[in-house]
């Protein structure tokens, strides 16, 4: 089957793009000074406009409109405001709860379901975030509680986070027992449980997106251990910064390059040089040109890699080049809008610096540039091939051996 | 309470995004559309929200009706989106080129073949033809009374409504027995957001397609044949703009622009 964005999706966009015409465009002052008062009431909005939903099955309460309708209309809202973002944190809530079950689903799920839930994958630390086995947070069981201590930082919505998925080390990787990878297990942690601490919340030329945690003596039940269980935490952890979290960056990248698009093209009708509007000028058409050969570059690799996931199948080398891609077009997009707004672009009153401050946020954040090109190029040279007809999505993807 | 059945005619606008790209086409006196995105009219979200506010407060049905080409579809699926139960679209070539009558006569047939309504909404008036005639016209067709530039409304016992319609200097209150249509101003609510729940409404419930023929209409009485006014012309004002600098003492610059403006009727003399 060819990949197609449907027409409930694009509806999606449709009702995204109205909430943010009505509920955050007005509103962008308050977003930028971060007015937790407004935050708040959006917030509630959001969740009332049911945009935590989009990926949840109909049977299980949501809405359904899969991957590719998660990231629409993630890409609206940050097309809207790029801090936007932070709304990809109710998909990890669903996706933690889900992935735990028992305990945490029965106690979580309802709350995520009404909009009342956030959480965040706690895996980052001072050291990196892909060199896994350098991690120094551990887990050690006491009876039938599992102890966590240690330090994460650089987490994305982690001081707003309710609950989060932190991987820990439960063994040695040197350990013929324990080796690699299979030292690492996957806990569920609350903010409410004691030696939980938000130590920082990190300030970024972006704003205060980010968090530094602390892990002293935490205390988790058995039942908070995210399965398959002991020893195999990177697989739900994986499966969640994949899923949620790289695909809800490239949506957050798209709406990026949506954004500076939409905003130069209203500004190069308005403002005038020379006695007509600057959109005659050769220069700009050919910036806006750019742009938006980006976003319609960035929306192919993004929506298909959503695509795939929706059909079941894999997508890790088409998310690995979206995210890879859509960070480079996002940089260029916004440095464009800023070349086509001139002194103003530079100015807090128009978006093209607020787009500007927000992309590096995203470099690392789902995983680097370097990490992204190591994936695909190690499949490149392994004979993997970008093969965009159904024979390829149906064995194994954009990439095929 | 009574359920109370409502149903609102839409009508396609051009985009209001897009209106630098609307213009009049001289030859066939219309406004040319092609390629410009319609959109629900802005009055017709207020008309729909009313009914929608109805039906939360005392039950019943909310139905959309437009007439119009297959792509009129779009403003349908939109109302749905944003809450309507079901949504009609009279869609026939022999609908083309209607006057306000004819439209009124197509609409009040669809309303006919619905089962009528408990109450017929209506923005004042559109957003491109701006006659707001066709809300009283269906109301004639159907034999119901009607009350337009309403700004507010309240449910009054089993069957009336009370209306609040505006004047130039004021308003009047009125008690009306349904059925009956309305046609509403903007002040009247404040339209909803679309939520991600109207794609699962969209899924659910249908758009029912009827022709001419399906509505029972006299086909002499439709489209262009059954339209008793015809657009002899349409006359675009060019407005140009004078500019004239005025240099001296500010005292005396003042008092010149009075003049000026006085001497051009833009102020009153005096």
């Amino acid at each position: 089957m060819p990949f197609e964005v449907t027409h409930e999706q694009e509806i999606a966009r449709k009702i995204a793009q109205e909430f943010a015409e009505r509920e955050i465009v007005p509103y962008r002052e308050k977003l930028r000074e971060e007015d937790e008062d407004f935050l708040r009431q959006l917030n509630k909005k959001e969740a009332g406009a049911g945009f935590h939903l989009s990926l949840v099955p109909r049977e299980e309460g949501g809405i359904g409109l899969g991957h590719v309708g998660k990231v629409i209309v993630v890409e609206e809202l940050v097309a809207a405001y790029p801090t936007m973002y932070a709304s990809i944190s109710r998909d990890f809530a669903y996706v933690f709860a889900k992935a735990t079950g028992g305990e945490v689903k029965e106690k979580w799920m309802p709350r995520f379901l009404k909009g009342e839930a956030q959480a965040a994958p706690f895996i980052n630390e001072a050291q990196g975030g892909s060199d896994v086995l350098n991690f120094t947070t551990t887990a050690r069981k006491e009876g039938d509680h599992w102890v966590i201590n240690g330090r994460k930082c650089f987490i994305g919505a982690g001081h707003k986070a309710d609950f989060g998925m932190v991987l820990a080390k439960t063994g040695d990787p040197m350990d013929p027992a324990t080796r690699g990878i299979r030292s690492l297990s996957a806990f569920i942690v609350e903010k409410d449980m004691p030696g939980y601490k938000v130590e920082r919340v990190e300030e970024s030329m972006a704003g205060r997106d980010t968090a530094s945690l602390r892990f002293d003596n935490v205390r988790v039940p058995e039942s908070y251990l995210v399965p398959p269980g002991v020893g195999r935490g990177l697989t739900p952890v994986f499966m969640a910064v994949w899923d949620v979290g790289r695909m809800g960056i490239c949506g957050c990248l798209t709406g990026c390059i949506l954004g500076c698009c939409r905003a130069s093209v209203k500004f190069a009708k308005e403002r005038a040089l020379f006695g007509k509007p600057i959109y005659n000028l050769q220069a700009i058409r050919h910036r806006i040109a750019e742009m938006y050969v980006d976003l319609a570059a960035a929306r192919s690799l993004t929506y298909r890699g959503a695509w795939l996931r929706d059909k079941g199948l894999s997508s890790r080398l088409e998310q690995s080049a979206a995210k890879y891609f859509t960070t480079q077009a996002a940089l260029r997009a916004s440095l464009h809008a800023i070349h086509i707004h001139g002194g103003s672009g530079n100015m807090v009153e128009y978006m093209p610096q607020a787009y500007y401050r927000f992309v590096p946020l995203l470099i690392a954040g789902g995983g680097t540039d370097e990490i992204m090109k190591d994936t695909v190029g190690e499949a490149a040279v392994s004979g993997a091939n970008p093969v965009m007809g159904a024979r390829g999505a149906e064995e194994s993807g954009f990439y095929i051996m | 309470m009574k359920p109370i059945n409502s149903v609102v005619c839409i009508k396609p606008v051009p985009d209001q995004r897009f209106w630098d790209k609307v213009s009049l086409d001289k030859k066939t006196k219309t406004l040319r559309r092609t390629g410009i995105p319609i959109a629900l009219g802005p009055l017709d979200k207020n008309a729909l929200e009313e009914a929608l506010r109805i039906r939360e407060a005392s039950g019943g049905k909310v139905t959309a009706i437009s007439m119009g080409p297959p792509g009129t579809e779009e403003i349908l699926e939109w109302a749905i989106v944003l809450g309507a139960d079901e949504a009609v679209l009279l869609t026939d070539r022999a609908f083309a080129g209607a006057d306000t009558w004819a439209t009124a006569y197509a609409l009040a047939w669809g309303i006919k073949k619905l089962g009528g309504a408990d109450v017929v909404f209506f923005g004042n008036e559109s957003l491109d033809g701006s006659t707001g005639q066709v809300g009283p016209q269906v109301a004639e067709f159907l034999d119901m009374p009607h009350v337009t530039h309403v700004n507010k409304l309240d449910l009054v016992g089993e069957d009336a409504l009370r209306a609040r319609f505006h004047i130039e200097h004021g308003f009047i209150d009125v008690e009306v027995k349904r059925p009956v249509v309305i046609a509403v101003e903007k002040t009247i609510n404040e339209p909803r957001c679309p939520t991600l729940w109207g794609t699962i409404w969209l899924r659910e419930r249908k758009i029912i397609r009827w022709s001419a023929d399906d509505v029972g209409a006299d086909k002499a009485k439709i489209g262009l044949p059954g339209s008793p006014t015809q657009v002899s012309d349409v006359i675009t004002i060019e407005l140009k703009r004078k500019s004239e600098i005025l240099s001296g003492e500010p005292s005396d610059v003042a008092r010149l622009l009075v003049q000026k403006l006085q001497a051009d009727s833009a102020l009153p003399k005096g």
